[in-house]
C-alpha cells in the first residue's frame, strides 16, 4: 500500500525543433489502494507523467512524493532501491527475448542479488498466480501478447511491489485479452492490496476497472475524480468529448455472464422514419410480455442515422413469430443478432 | 615438388595463421568489447550520455581504422619491438594485428548493442538495475547472436589481415603465398595456400553461425 503526490510537475524537453512541454504544472493525488487511470489521446503527456512516477523520467520542476517522500531527495542508489516498490509493465512487454519464462521473472530478484533457488521457488508461485506455470521453460517469442503481458505482470510482482504502473499495457492486445488482463489487475490489487496506475487512450479500460480518473490534455490534466463521478457529470470539454466518443461496447468478456432470460435474441434496425413512434414500448403493451434490451446505439451508416438495438425475448414465449411481425409491420428491420 | 618438407611447411603455416587469428582476435576483444561498451554507454542515447568520453573513443576508433594495415604494421615496429622483443615472427604480428583489430571490435559491439531494444532497457532501469547490471545482464545477454555474428566477421577479418603480414616476415599461410608464390613464382603452392585460407574463413564462418542460431532464442 502505497500513496503518490505529484506537485506542480513540469517535464520540458529539448529537441532539434526547440523546447516541447510535455507536462505543465500537474499536480495528481493517487491514494493508497486505488485503481488510478490516466487517460488522454497519444501526445498528451501520461507516459511522460507515468515515467515521472519513478523517475525514469526526472521532471523539470516539481516534486513526486511516494509515501510523503519525495524521489528527487533520493541519491542515485537510494532511487535504485525505491523502484524495487515500484513495478512497471509496458505496452510491448518488453521481455528478456533471449531468457525463457522463468529466467524473465527472476530477473528483478537476480538484481537484488538473490540466489537462483530462492528466485526460481518464487518465480514459480508468480507464474502460478498469473496462470502461466506450464509455459515457465519456454521463451517469449512462443507466446502470444496475452501470455507476455502476464509474465511481465509476474516480473513486475516479484519484487512485492507496493505501486504498479501500467503504460498502456491492453493497447497491443486484442479486447478479449484485454479484458482478461485487466480481470488479473484488479484480482492482483485486491490480492495485495497493490496500487496501480493505468495509462490508456480506451476509455472502456477506465470504465472496466479504475476507480480514479485523471483526463490529460496537451501535458495538462484538466479533470479528476471518481470514475462513476466523471462519467455521470463530466465538466471539461476533452472529458465530454473522450466519453461521447466511448462507444459503450465492453471489453468483451472472457466468461459471458449468464443472461437473465435466455430467449432468443434479434436485432433491429431503425431508420429515420420510424424512429418517431414508440414501437418498443408499444410492443411491450400489446404483448404484455417483457423484452430485455441488451445493447442500443446509434450509428452513422452513410449519412443516416440508423439506430440499432439488440433485443431479447423471454425464454419458451410462444409470441415470438408475432412479435417480430409486428416489428416489421412498423418499419422496422429485423436480423438476426449472434 | 611436394616433398615432405613443403608439406610441413604447409602444415605449420597453418597452425601459425591459426594461431595468430585466434590470439589476435581474443586479445582484440579483450580490447574491443569494453571499447564498444563504453561507445554505446556514452553515446548520447546511452545509459550515461558523455560528450567529451564519446567523441574521444570515436576520433581514436576511426583513426586506427582509417590506417590501412600495410602501413600500422610499419608504423608499430617499435611498439611491437618493445612488447614482444623483436618486430618479425608470427608472435611479432599478434601486436599489429591486435591493434588493427580493437577499433574494429569496438564498432561491431557497438552496432550489436544498438540492437537491444531501448524498451528492454527501460524495463531492467524500472526494476532498479544498475548500469553495470544493465550492461552485463540485459544488454550483453540480449545482443549475444548479434555479437556472435559480429565475432564471426572479425575472426574472418583478421585471418585476412594475418595473410598480409607475410609480406613482413610473419609466418603463416600468407608468408608461405607470398614467398613461393610471389618472389619464386611457384603458383601451385600460392594456390594451395590461398585454398587453404577460403577454407579456414569458410570454417570460422560455418561454426560461428551454427553457435549463433543455437544461441537465438527469438524464434
Amino acid at each position: 500500500m502505497s500513496d503518490i503526490l505529484i506537485q506542480n510537475v513540469c517535464k520540458t524537453f529539448s529537441t532539434k525543433e526547440g523546447e516541447v512541454q510535455a507536462l505543465k504544472n500537474v499536480n495528481l493525488s493517487i491514494g493508497s489502494g486505488d485503481i488510478f487511470g490516466i487517460i488522454g489521446m497519444s501526445g498528451a503527456g501520461k507516459s511522460t507523467l507515468v515515467r515521472c512516477m519513478n523517475f525514469l523520467e526526472v521532471p523539470s520542476e516539481g516534486q513526486v512524493l511516494i509515501d510523503g517522500k519525495s524521489l528527487g531527495d533520493f541519491s542515485e542508489k537510494e532511487l535504485r532501491k525505491e523502484r524495487e516498490k515500484i513495478g512497471m509493465i509496458f505496452q510491448h512487454f518488453n521481455l528478456l527475448m533471449q531468457k525463457n519464462v522463468l529466467e524473465n521473472v527472476c530477473f528483478p530478484l537476480y538484481i537484488q542479488g538473490k540466489k537462483k533457488p530462492e528466485a526460481r521457488k518464487k518465480a514459480l508461485e508468480l507464474l502460478e498466480i498469473v496462470g502461466l506455470a506450464d509455459k515457465a521453460n519456454a521463451y517469449p517469442a512462443q507466446l502470444s501478447g496475452g501470455q507476455k503481458q502476464r509474465v511481465a505482470i509476474a516480473r513486475a510482482l516479484a519484487s512485492d511491489p507496493q505501486i504498479l504502473l501500467c503504460d498502456e499495457a491492453t493497447s497491443a492486445l486484442d479486447p478479449q485479452t484485454t479484458s482478461s488482463i485487466l480481470e488479473l489487475l484488479k484480482d492482483i490489487n485486491q490480492k495485495f492490496q497493490i496500487t496501480i496506475v493505468i495509462i490508456t487512450h480506451q476509455m472502456a479500460v477506465v470504465r472496466e476497472i479504475c476507480t480514479h480518473v485523471a483526463i490529460m490534455k496537451d501535458g495538462e490534466v484538466k479533470e479528476q475524480g471518481l470514475v462513476a463521478e466523471i462519467f455521470n457529470h463530466p465538466k471539461s470539454q476533452v472529458a465530454k468529448e473522450l466519453i461521447s466518443r466511448d462507444t459503450g461496447a465492453d471489453v468483451e468478456h472472457v466468461v459471458t455472464k449468464p443472461e437473465i432470460q435466455s430467449g432468443e435474441k434479434i436485432r433491429i434496425v431503425f431508420s429515420e422514419n420510424s424512429a418517431f413512434e414508440p414501437v418498443i414500448a408499444n410492443l411491450v403493451l400489446i404483448f404484455h410480455e417483457p423484452v430485455n434490451i441488451l445493447k442500443a446505439d446509434t450509428k452513422n451508416v452513410g449519412g443516416v442515422a440508423k439506430g440499432e438495438m439488440i433485443l431479447q425475448f423471454m425464454k419458451d414465449s410462444s409470441n415470438v413469430a408475432e412479435m417480430k411481425e409486428y416489428l416489421k409491420e412498423h418499419g422496422l428491420e429485423i436480423g438476426e443478432a449472434d | 615438388m611436394w616433398t615432405k618438407e613443403v608439406t610441413d611447411m604447409i602444415i605449420a603455416g597453418v597452425g601459425e595463421t591459426l594461431y595468430m587469428t585466434l590470439v589476435s582476435t581474443l586479445l582484440g576483444y579483450a580490447f574491443g568489447l569494453p571499447l564498444g561498451v563504453l561507445l554505446k554507454v556514452s553515446d548520447k542515447e546511452g545509459l550515461k550520455p558523455n560528450k567529451l568520453l564519446y567523441k574521444i573513443l570515436d576520433v581514436i576508433a576511426n583513426i586506427f581504422r582509417s590506417i590501412p594495415f600495410l602501413i600500422l604494421l610499419i608504423l608499430l615496429i617499435p611498439l611491437t619491438r618493445f612488447l614482444v622483443g623483436k618486430s618479425y615472427g608470427t608472435t611479432a604480428t599478434i601486436v599489429p594485428l591486435t591493434i588493427a583489430a580493437i577499433p574494429f571490435i569496438g564498432r561491431m559491439v557497438e552496432s550489436s548493442l544498438n540492437e537491444v531494444d531501448p524498451g528492454v532497457i527501460e524495463a531492467a532501469r524500472s526494476m532498479g538495475a544498475s548500469n553495470w547490471q544493465i550492461v552485463i545482464k540485459v544488454m550483453l545477454v540480449e545482443a549475444r547472436t548479434s555479437l556472435i555474428s559480429g565475432a564471426t566477421i572479425a575472426t574472418g577479418t583478421i585471418l585476412g589481415y594475418s595473410a598480409m603480414a607475410g609480406t613482413v616476415g610473419g609466418g603463416g599461410l600468407g608468408d608461405i603465398a607470398i614467398r613461393y608464390g610471389y618472389h619464386r613464382w611457384q603458383a601451385d603452392i600460392m594456390i594451395v595456400t590461398v585454398v587453404l585460407l577460403v577454407l579456414l574463413v569458410q570454417l570460422f564462418q560455418t561454426i560461428g553461425m551454427m553457435i549463433a542460431n543455437r544461441l537465438d532464442k527469438r524464434k
